[in-house]
Formats: structure tokens, sequence, C-alpha cells
């Protein structure tokens, strides 16, 4: 396997820029996951690396050698479409031996890697039927294997589980997680969904309007994202924005949502923090995901009061829609602790878990 | 008021059944959802109640009216669906008079123009009333569509996957703006899906339906911890619950070839009521728990991070089982770890029909 590194890379259809100034490295046997919205240039990036796309600026380096001059065929690449894209009229122990039928291996040597592949895959049961008989679970399987059959330098996904029901897109993630684990094999994937590249990534790439936002592992984007898309792309149920006001007294910030008359305490240095980067108050956004913040039932010192609008059970715990000095906000909570909207409670967020964003450009204001 | 029954519905399509005999209460204004895989006949009842479709068999009830043989236009019901129903030509404002144009409702000017203010106003998109539809969101497209359906006033909303073709994120607030319209307008609601987190999270009551069969009816906490049968066992929760088999012998439970080794409880006893042989047993991840010394050893056979928490895949013998975690616990790659059930949350299903045996 080898390393992928962008350097540069831009790519516009006419006038328009799909992709900008990407830079980016794939490390040898690393899981790397491009997140975006649709449109958001992922897809485009993909093809450029595959050569199926040409880039206008920037170079492609495979293993430090640059490729984006050759042809898709020489670039020792292999590809997992959407589509399960399979030939009809071949088994499944011929449709994955078939990229090596051209590499004049022996029939011996065919047969051993098919059945390399079909163990680590679990296919190796259905290798006799065609795929009209095969479930699509199965059938994604069978797309993986003919691409690792070949022992290519990286193997490039697209939304590869994308059209699967829940429990076996679950059950996917789970197995190509480890298949990647068992292969090594430097994979990037491209998806517009959170869940796949937090629970499958080594890292994560989250691209927007064709710009690289954040790199980094599941742990780092979902704990420090580096801007507000970030921040609310990534984590399921999402993260709250609030608007909010800062200031101080003696020992804290005080911390004041929309309206409401009592703050949030929270330490000194963080005013002064924020105060060093130059952001006036209006144009200050708190962010909070709903496990960072405290609820509770009765008034309690340094909680503010909120009250409680809709309720919704996700069966492991609750998520409480509570309204706070006319903004809404979604706070996790044990299952069955909240059971009437209009109820008051009171809630407290953690500091450490507590985010700032400068709304005109987004950028977080932690670090 | 508006109360709809539904008694002993059947519908067919040629030769096949979509609904067999389904019996359902839907309660004056409930949030009541059903929910079921494709080709489940979700949307074909939905159909029924609206009109749209002709049942075989069976009657339905609007606040005790029989209205098989009404029309459409005369049972008084919304329906709302996907927001590409909208006219893309028309305003947002057009969009929402057109149900109110209609002769056979007469309307005058001064009320249409009353119930559209009000509904904009209700779904805060007083500020698009003058844009074409096309130009609009998907969020606002939706909020129209809705819309569309609050200005009529109907005794019923009957919602066909409204939110399925949106993003995650604005999926998720309109669930839960969804939800509070519901109960603003004190309106009653039947909202058909798939998608089970929309179920849990919406539903004051949930109807799970499979291959035309009411499965279960129950509040999304009684679905979630006391499911009917294997099939809705697995159908609601993520991640989906974990299943092998095992054995009920002589007051034990043994368990993944006899990997695990359970005596099981007094009052479980009580609820299986004497029931040996064997049996399929569910367990959900968050219900098995890390330990220390006791507990059964497993490999960690793979981690996913989702931020809030974490998935642990452990391996047992051939058995793959799904545990939750909090973010902040850190296990190894293909480390051996000890892991213990948690017996109350141990769920019992017949090996043949997959009924629950310690269901009610």
């Amino acid at each position: 396997m080898a390393d992928i590194k962008l350097i540069d890379i831009e790519k516009y259809f006419g006038k328009n820029y799909v992709i900008r100034k990407l830079n980016l490295e794939i490390k040898d046997g690393e899981f790397l996951v491009l997140l975006g919205p649709s449109g958001c240039g992922k897809t485009t990036t993909l093809r450029s690396i595959a050569g199926l796309e040409e880039i206008d600026s920037g170079e492609i380096l495979i293993d430090s050698k640059p490729v984006q001059k050759l042809k898709a065929s020489d670039r020792d690449i292999a590809f997992v479409f959407q589509l399960y894209a399979l030939y009809p009229h071949l088994n499944v122990f011929e449709n994955v031996a078939f990229p090596l039928k051209a590499t004049k291996k022996s029939m011996q040597t065919i047969e051993q890697r098919v059945r390399e592949v079909a163990k680590v895959l679990q296919i190796e049961s259905i290798l006799n039927k065609k795929p009209s008989e095969l479930s699509s679970g199965d059938m994604q399987r069978v797309a993986v294997g003919r691409a690792m059959v070949r022992r290519p330098k990286a193997i490039l996904m697209d939304e590869p589980i994308g059209s699967l029901d829940a429990k076996l897109r679950e059950d996917m993630r789970t197995e190509l997680k480890r298949l990647h684990i068992e292969i090594n094999a430097t994979t990037l994937y491209v998806t517009h969904d959170q869940v796949e590249a937090m629970s499958m990534a080594d890292k994560i790439a989250i691209m927007e309007d064709g710009i690289l936002q954040q790199v980094g592992s599941p742990t780092e984007v979902y704990d420090h994202p580096a801007n507000l898309f970030v921040a609310q792309f990534i984590g399921s149920p999402i993260m709250n924005i609030l608007d909010c006001t800062l200031d101080a007294d003696e020992n804290h910030t005080l911390c004041f949502l929309g309206e409401e008359a009592t703050a949030i305490r929270f330490s000194k240095s963080l005013f002064q923090h924020i105060e060093s980067k130059g952001i006036a108050n209006g144009q200050l956004a708190l962010g909070v995901r709903p496990e960072a913040v405290r609820l509770t039932r009765k008034p309690k010192e340094n909680y503010i009061k909120s009250e409680v609008h809709v309720i919704e059970p996700l069966g492991p715990y609750d998520i409480i829609d509570i309204k706070v000095s006319g903004q809404h906000m979604r706070v996790k909570s044990a299952s069955n602790y909240i059971q009437n909207p209009g109820e008051a409670v009171w809630i407290q967020m953690d500091e450490k878990r507590t985010h700032f964003f400068d709304k005109e450009s987004g950028t977080s204001l932690k670090f | 008021m508006a109360h709809v029954k539904l008694k002993d519905l059947t519908k067919r399509f040629g030769r096949v059944t979509a609904i067999k005999k389904l019996n359902l209460e839907i309660h004056d204004k409930e949030f009541f959802v059903l929910l079921g895989p494709t080709g489940a006949g979700k949307t074909t009842t939905l159909r029924c109640i609206s009109g749209l479709e002709k049942l075989n068999e069976g009657s339905i009830y609007i606040d005790k009216q029989n209205v098989n043989d009404r029309g459409p236009a005369e049972r008084d019901v919304a329906l709302v669906f996907q927001y590409y129903s909208l006219y893309p030509h028309y305003t947002v404002k057009q969009n929402l008079e057109f149900p109110l144009k209609s002769k056979i409702r007469n309307f005058t000017g001064e009320e249409i123009d009353r119930r559209v203010a009000k509904a904009a106003q209700t779904l805060q998109i007083d500020h698009l009333l003058g844009r074409k539809t096309d130009k609009l969101s998907g969020g606002e497209m939706q909020r129209v569509a809705i819309g569309r359906a609050i200005v009529r006033d109907p005794k019923i909303f009957l919602m066909d996957e409204p939110l399925s073709n949106l993003d995650a994120k604005l999926r998720e607030i309109l669930r839960s703006e969804l939800k509070g319209l519901q109960m603003n307008l004190g309106a009653t609601f039947l909202y058909v899906t798939h998608d089970q987190v929309e179920a849990m999270t919406m539903g004051e009551r949930i109807g799970v339906l499979h291959k035309g069969k009411l499965l279960q009816v129950g509040t999304p906490h009684e679905v979630y911890n006391n499911p009917v049968n294997r099939f809705v066992a697995e159908f609601v929760g993520t991640p989906t619950m974990n299943l092998f088999s095992g054995i009920i012998h002589d007051g034990r439970l043994i368990m993944i070839n006899g990997k695990i080794e359970i005596e099981l409880t007094q009052k479980m006893l009580n609820r299986l009521k004497g029931f040996e042989g064997e049996v399929e047993i569910g367990i959900r991840s968050e219900d098995i728990a890390f330990s220390d010394e006791n507990g059964v050893e497993a490999r960690v056979y793979a981690i996913e991070n989702m931020g809030m928490g974490k998935i642990i895949t452990l391996e047992l013998g051939d058995s793959l089982l799904k545990a939750t975690v909090e973010a902040h616990v850190s296990v190894d790659l293909d480390t051996i770890i000890r892991f213990q059930m948690n017996q109350e949350k141990l769920h019992f299903f017949n090996k043949s029909t997959g009924e629950n045996l310690r269901a009610l």
C-alpha cells in the first residue's frame, strides 16, 4: 500500500470552483474519510485521485510520485463505486477473480487470492452464487472483494454503503472498519454521513464549498471543531448554537443567553481570552453539545431556569428540547427523567465542553 | 374531536394482501406513528384512511362515523407528502391558498387571508409568502407543505415520510419542530415512517407494522423496552439489539455455545413461566457493561467512536456483540476484556415464532 498526497489541488467547472487549494495527506495504511454535504467537492476529489477527472492545478502524489499525468488504469488504485457494479452473468468467485484475469496470473494464484479475500469478507459460502441471488449487503462485500483482490496501492470508495438499510449499514460499518484493521489498506472513503465518518475513520477531512474545513481524528473533530460548520455537521444530536453575551465580575465570566437575567458562571480566564480575540458581544455564538449540558428538575445554584418544550425518547436516553430565554436548546437526559412538556428545569454547562464562535467568520475562538 | 378507528382493515392488490385485518385506534390530539420497513403497508393504510384507496374489507371510522363510502374530500383529512408536492411556479402564498379555493369549501377571501396568515405565522414563514416555492430551501419547502395542510384545519393530519428527503441536520431540527407544532395545534397526527428514530422521538404511541400486520402498539418506552417479538426488537433501537441462541435449563441460561452461563433470578424465572429449552436471547448494547474481575472474557473486535459515546464490538467465539460505552472509556483493539450483561434487561424470544417469552 501507499501514501497519497494532494498539494494545492484546484478544479473548476467553467468559472465555478469545485475544489480550492486542497492540501491533504493520506498516510500509508490510513482510513481517511472525506466528509461533507452534497456538492462540497468530495466526490470530485476522489475522482481526481482515481484519474477519472483531470485537475486544473496542483499535484497528486502516490508514494511520492506525481500521478496527475497518468491514466486511471496506470495509477494502481481500486475504486469501489456506490452502485453494485457486478457482472450479472458471472458468479461471485468469477466476479472477485475478474480483475486478476487480465494480469496473467496462474489459476492457482487467482484461486488462492480469491479465497483469501472471500474469507476476510465472509463471502466463502456464496462464491457460487450469481449477483441476482445476493442480498445488497453481500453484493457490497463482493464489490469490496473485487477491489482488494488486486492488492492495489489504495482503495477509494464513494458512499459504498449509502443505499443499504439501517441494520445492514450498521453491520457493514463495523465489518469495513474491522476489515481495514486486518488488511491495512490505504483507504479514502467519501460520504455525507457523519456517523459513518466518525465510526470508521482514522482521520476525517471535512469539506464544504470545495474548501477543506478541518482534518483530524474523530475525537478531535467532535471535541474541538474548528468552526461552526464542522461543529454542526459532526455529531448527532447536533450541537446547540445559541446567541450569548459575555461579561465579567470579580471572579467569573458571566455568560448571558439572550435576554436571560441570570448568568451562567464560567472561569474568569474565559472572558479575558475571548476579549483578547477582539470579538464584540453581538458577534458571539455559544456552542454546546446536548451531552455537555447538565439538567435538573430542582433549582440549583448557578443553574439557569428553562422550560421543557418537547421530549424525544431515543431508547437508551432522552433528548429534551428546552426553551431558554427565547432560544431552543436540546439536552441529553436519562430515559424517562423528564416527563412533562411545560415543566421547569434548570441547566448548567460544562465549561470544558462549551465552545465559542465568531458568528461572522464561524471560527472557533477557543484555541 | 378527531378520533380514528380502523376495524379489520384489509386491502389487497390483486393476489397480494397489503394489509391484513388491521385494528387500530388513534386518539384525539395524539401523535401516532406507524413504523415499518418498505412494503410493510404503512402508506397503503394512510391512503385508505385518506380515501385515496378503497378497502376490500373492514371499516374506517372518523369520529365514530363510518367513512368507508366517503370520498377523500368529504373525510376532512389532510395528507402531507415530501416537499416536492408543492406547485413550483406559485408563490408560497398561492400554495397556501390553493387548498382553500376549492368550490366545496366556499370560503370568503377574507377567511382565506386570515387562515393563510395564521398558518404562516405558526410555521414562521411569514417573510416567505411572496417567494416562489422553487426558490426555497428544503426546510422552508417542507414547512410550506405542512402549511398547506394547516390552513384547512383538518380533523386529522396524515403525514407520509415528510422528512425523508432532507439532510440529517435539518431532519433533526424539523423533528422537534413538528412535534412542537402538533402540540400547539392540539391536532391529531398519523405519521408514517421507516425511520425508527423519527418514530421514537416524535410518537406518543408507535404502531409497528410488518408485512401488512400490526405487531405492536405502545409508547416509545414500551416498544423499546418490551418488544413483543424479535422483529420489533431488531427494528427499534440503534445499534440493533444483539441476538444469539441459548438454552434455558434447570434455572440456568446457557448461551453462545456455553461461553456464558447465568443463573436466572426467581423474578426472571417467574416471567418465563417455566419455559425450558432453546431460546433466542436479545440484549441491547447499553445493557452490556465492562467489568473488572467477574464477567465473561471477550476480544475487542472493533471500536467505533460516535462522539457522544463509543460502540465496542466484542468477539466471543463465533459471535459478535455490540456494547455502548461513554466517550471517556478507553479500550484497545484486539485486547481481552471482561463484560457483564444486565440480567434484568435480557430478552427471550421463541426460537421459531420469534415471540417475546416474557412480554405480557
